[in-house]
Formats: structure tokens, C-alpha cells, sequence
């Protein structure tokens, strides 16, 4: 016992100072689903190689915690993107196609509460609808308006998988129906709708679960798995880039990592931000080690000679 | 005299009527109701498929529990029985949500489909029946020897005695697994969303991701009512079918 009470002491009047005197870390964080751990993995890594103290919180949970952690101040800095910041955090109904104004829309919303939007990384992280790729030879289906004509012609047959988000968001599945002139419970009845964890809709679609399920646009699976993405010849889906949203506070101790962070999304277009999912979710590589070889691979950080 | 009856019926008033205002209040304040009248339709079938689950995993876990354990406490089974408890103990200590993922991992290998409500099926029935292969099993092993002798002695078959004097001796025990695996069930089934098996776990998931906490209180409270809803009716029908003199303690009713 007493010794449990001298090292306490010792904690508080040795350790605490330290780190205190120390500069205070930037605390990267991310969301848990694999291009995020990748993307705040990025952000760490480059951080690090520029001098700056970074304390690694990546794969911390979902969109809620990330946003509430970094709006106390336990976090410094996430990758977020643009329409979730739009429809799930500002509760705004509207969708904006345009994705110059959604990312002006959103960091000037976010400029009253102490966050700064950085530059949006290139790759578009927005929704896809998926199908076999043999099932949609069969079918003869290669677009949205192509899957919608069939459904019409064949009410109640469609049978679609999908994630909690995406069949209840403003800008989801409903919507799209709508869009392209199906009516929900009509043409597709909601028997008829698999609802489950996002990641697996893909797979519902490839086990024949399904005719056809939700994707992201830059699954590392959908290529692996033989799965075709229907064209969205009409537009449908948004534009969704991430970006860095950092505490205002921060930039003012370290004003360096608002220039660090925003070389990050010049360089990363979809086809780039995919192949990296790929590496991890098929070939199963560490995000860490992608991250890293992404960096050395664009010139981001320079390989120091030994 | 009356004033304790009162004082009786207040106690047991007011814990249920503060649960109610805090739930109501909940409610109305994340606009839950608003959005549960929007979607009534769904909000049934969700109820329905969140009680075919419980229901029929049940069911088939009391079914399957008891007769194993029963089968398990025979001369002929002495040895096979040390194996099962400890394949059923170590079962036991797995967290819920892997055996959701094993069954969607291990139900395509043996040709079935791992996404949908069989394999929520399956995970709930083959996590709840541990607790109740368990507690048959040590609850007819720990009935009196010299019950059993007398039984023999008054010339009552193997088959009256397991039916006369071991199973209604064992009962308590019994149904003491059978609410663990209740607890099991209902705490689990919210999660069969995840691998599609539908129910009320879906409006949870929802908003969640949507960070909307009305959608996730209008699926987590009706949960949590399904839960107390179950845990009384075994509560009460403990008290009915147990028989007075092995009813060791007072059942308690919520």
C-alpha cells in the first residue's frame, strides 16, 4: 500500500510536469471502417515525418463519437466527409449535388463551432448500387435506369441489401427509387430489402442473396467479389469528398499542419483511395504499412538513406 | 393494517409509474414517437420478426436443453456428460456478438446461407441452450439420493421417477437456466440486424449511424420492454408450474 501511494506521488509530481512541459501532442483520430483507418493513418505518418508530436487515436468508432470527441477537445483532427457532415450532423434535408458548394456549405457551418475544414482529398466516397456481374449480363442490366426499367416490369422480383444508413438517409435508397421513378412497397416491397451491417450487403450480392446491394464507390471488394457498379447515368448520387476537420485551436499552436494536412487530398483520387482499400480488405495488408507506402510511393515523405 | 397494504402498493406504484414518465419523457424529447406513428407499419413487422426470433430460438433451446441435459444425468451417458458441460462451459464464455459472427462465418461452409434470419436463428438457439443444458443437468444431479431410493423402494419405474420426483424436484434449477437463456436471447437478438436477421435492433443500428438518438430510442425502449414483458410472464409462470414445495425462494414479479 505504501508503496502504491509513493509511486503515485511519484506519477504526479514527475510525470504529469513532463508531459507537460512537453509539447502537447496532435491527437489524429479516425472512424473504424478500414478506408478511415487508412486515411487517419496517412495523417499520422506524415505528420510524424514533418517534426510535429502526433498521438495516434485512429479507429476510434463511429461518425457520433469521432464528432463529439473532437468537438470537447478529446480529439484534434478526423477525416470526415462532406455529405455526412451535410445530412447526418447539420440535420439538413437538402441535397446538394454540386460538390464545390456542399464543401463550402459545410466548413462555413462549421466555422461557428471552432472547426476548420481543410482541402477535401480528390476521391469520392458516395454510394453505388452493385450487381453480379453475371447476374447483370443475365438480366441485361448495366445502369441505374436499365435496373429501373426491369424492376417496373417486374414488380415485387427485385431484391436489393443494404446497410441501416443508406435505406433511411434523405439521400439513400428511397430517394434514388424516386429518382428514378420506382415506388417504394410497389415495384420493391420492403420484404424485399435485406437490411444489414453495411460491409456485408456486398457480400449478400455475391452469395446470390440478393439481385443487388449498396456499395461505397471505393470498395476494395467490388472488383475481388465480381461485382459490376451500375452506372448512375442519371446522377443520382451526390459527390462526397473527405476532408480533414481540425480544432481551430490547434492551427494556432501548430499553423504548419494546415499546409501538412491539405498535400494529403491532391493526390488521392478514387481509383487511388480504392486500390488502398484493396490492399488492406483483400490482400490484407496493415493500413499502417499501406499508409506508409502510399506516402513514399507520392513523395510525401522522403525515404531517408541509411 | 391498511395503511401497510398501502404502503405496500406505493412501493410497488411508484419505480413502475417513474419508468413510464422517464420513458415518455424520453420519447417526446428526441421526437422517438413522432418517428415511430411515421413508420408504424414498420415498427409492427420489425415486432414481429424481433418475436420470432425470441420466441422460436427459445423454444427450441428449452426443448433441445432440457432433453440433453435430462439425457446426460442417465448411467449410460456418465461418461459423455463431462465432456458436454465442458464443451457447454467454455460455449457459455463466448461475448454474443461472435457467435453472430461465427454462424456467418461457419453456416456457408457447411452449404448454408450466412446473412439473413437462419443464422440469427441458429446463433441465438446455440447460445441460449448452454445455460439450460447446464442447470438440468447439475438441477437433476443434485436431487436427493435418498429421494430417488424411497421412490424405488415404493416400486416407482425409472420413467416415474424421472417424471415424478427427479424433473419437478429439478425445476427451479431448470428455470433459472431458462431465464439466463432468456437474457441471453433478448439481449442478443438486437444485434441479428447486423447479419440480417432483422427485428428491432435495425431502428437502434439506424440511428446510430444517422446520429439521430430518436430513431435509436424509438428501437431501444421497445427492446427493453420486450425484455421486462419476458422476464415477468417467466417470472410468473415459475410460480405456476414449480410445485410449492420445492419453491425454495420467493419467486420475485417485476
Amino acid at each position: 500500500m505504501k508503496k502504491l501511494i509513493l509511486l503515485l506521488t511519484a506519477i504526479t509530481f514527475i510525470v504529469i510536469p513532463m508531459s507537460a512541459m512537453a509539447k502537447t501532442p496532435v491527437k489524429v483520430a479516425s472512424k473504424g471502417f478500414t478506408e478511415q483507418v487508412i486515411l487517419g493513418k496517412i495523417m499520422v505518418n506524415l505528420l510524424k515525418d514533418r517534426g510535429i508530436p502526433v498521438e495516434d487515436r485512429t479507429s476510434l468508432g463511429g461518425t457520433n463519437v469521432n464528432r463529439e470527441a473532437l468537438e470537447q477537445g478529446q480529439i484534434d483532427v478526423y477525416m470526415e466527409y462532406t455529405g455526412t457532415a451535410w445530412l447526418s450532423l447539420f440535420k439538413k434535408t437538402e441535397v446538394i449535388r454540386d460538390a464545390v458548394e456542399l464543401y463550402a456549405k459545410v466548413k462555413a457551418e462549421d466555422a461557428k463551432n471552432g472547426l476548420v475544414w481543410l482541402a477535401p482529398a480528390k476521391f469520392n466516397n458516395t454510394y453505388a448500387i452493385i450487381m453480379k456481374a453475371s447476374t447483370a449480363d443475365e438480366l441485361g442490366i448495366g445502369s441505374l435506369s436499365e435496373w429501373a426499367a426491369w424492376t417496373k416490369k417486374n414488380p415485387g422480383k427485385m431484391s436489393v441489401s443494404t446497410g441501416a444508413e443508406f435505406y433511411s438517409r434523405a439521400d439513400g435508397f428511397k430517394g434514388m427509387m424516386g429518382y428514378y421513378g420506382l415506388t417504394f412497397g410497389k415495384d420493391i416491397p420492403d420484404a424485399n430489402v435485406l437490411k444489414m451491417e453495411d460491409a456485408l450487403a456486398k457480400k449478400a450480392v455475391r452469395d446470390g442473396q440478393a439481385h443487388c446491394g449498396m456499395a461505397f464507390a471505393t470498395d476494395g471488394e467490388i472488383q475481388d467479389y465480381k461485382l459490376t457498379v451500375l452506372d448512375d447515368d442519371k446522377n443520382y448520387f451526390p459527390i462526397y469528398n473527405p476532408a480533414p476537420v481540425i480544432r481551430a485551436q490547434v492551427l494556432k499552436q501548430y499553423p504548419e499542419v494546415k499546409f501538412i494536412l491539405s498535400e494529403i487530398g491532391a493526390s488521392l483520387d478514387t481509383a487511388t483511395m480504392t486500390r488502398l482499400n484493396y490492399r488492406v480488405n483483400v490482400k490484407g495488408e496493415k493500413p499502417e504499412a499501406v499508409a506508409k507506402s502510399w506516402l513514399t510511393g507520392v513523395g510525401l515523405i522522403i525515404k531517408k538513406s541509411k | 393494517m391498511t395503511l401497510r397494504i398501502w404502503f405496500q402498493l406505493v412501493k410497488k406504484l411508484v419505480p413502475l409509474f417513474l419508468t413510464i414518465l422517464f420513458i415518455s419523457w424520453l420519447y417526446n424529447y428526441y421526437g422517438a414517437w413522432d418517428y415511430t406513428i411515421k413508420n408504424i407499419p414498420e415498427f409492427f413487422r420489425l415486432i414481429v420478426e424481433h418475436f420470432t426470433l425470441v420466441i422460436i430460438s427459445m423454444v427450441c433451446a428449452v426443448l433441445v436443453g432440457v432433453t440433453l441435459g435430462t439425457m446426460m444425468t442417465r448411467k449410460s451417458m456418465e461418461n459423455a456428460s463431462s465432456t458436454i458441460m465442458t464443451v457447454v462451459n467454455v460455449w457459455q464464455s463466448i461475448p454474443s456478438l461472435a457467435v453472430l459472427a461465427l454462424a456467418y462465418g461457419f453456416l456457408p461452409l457447411i452449404g448454408l446461407s450466412g446473412i439473413g434470419m437462419t443464422p440469427a436463428l441458429i446463433a441465438l438457439f446455440l447460445h441460449a441452450v448452454a445455460p439450460i443444458v447446464r442447470n438440468t443437468y447439475s438441477g437433476i444431479d443434485a436431487v436427493s439420493k435418498d429421494v430417488i431410493e424411497a421412490a424405488t423402494g415404493m416400486g416407482m419405474t425409472k420413467r416415474q421417477i424421472l417424471f415424478q420426483i427427479e424433473l419437478p424436484n429439478a425445476l427451479p434449477v431448470i428455470a433459472g437456466g431458462v431465464r439466463t437463456a432468456t437474457a441471453i436471447i433478448v439481449g442478443t437478438a438486437p444485434l441479428a440486424f447486423l447479419i440480417g436477421g432483422g427485428g428491432l435492433g435495425f431502428w437502434i443500428f439506424t440511428g446510430i449511424d444517422l446520429v439521430d438518438t430518436g430513431i435509436m430510442i424509438a428501437g431501444a425502449v421497445p427492446v427493453a420492454l420486450i425484455a421486462m414483458l419476458f422476464d415477468f410472464c417467466l417470472a410468473r409462470s415459475e410460480k405456476f408450474f414449480i410445485s410449492r414445495g420445492v419453491q425454495t425462494i420467493e419467486v420475485e414479479t417485476v
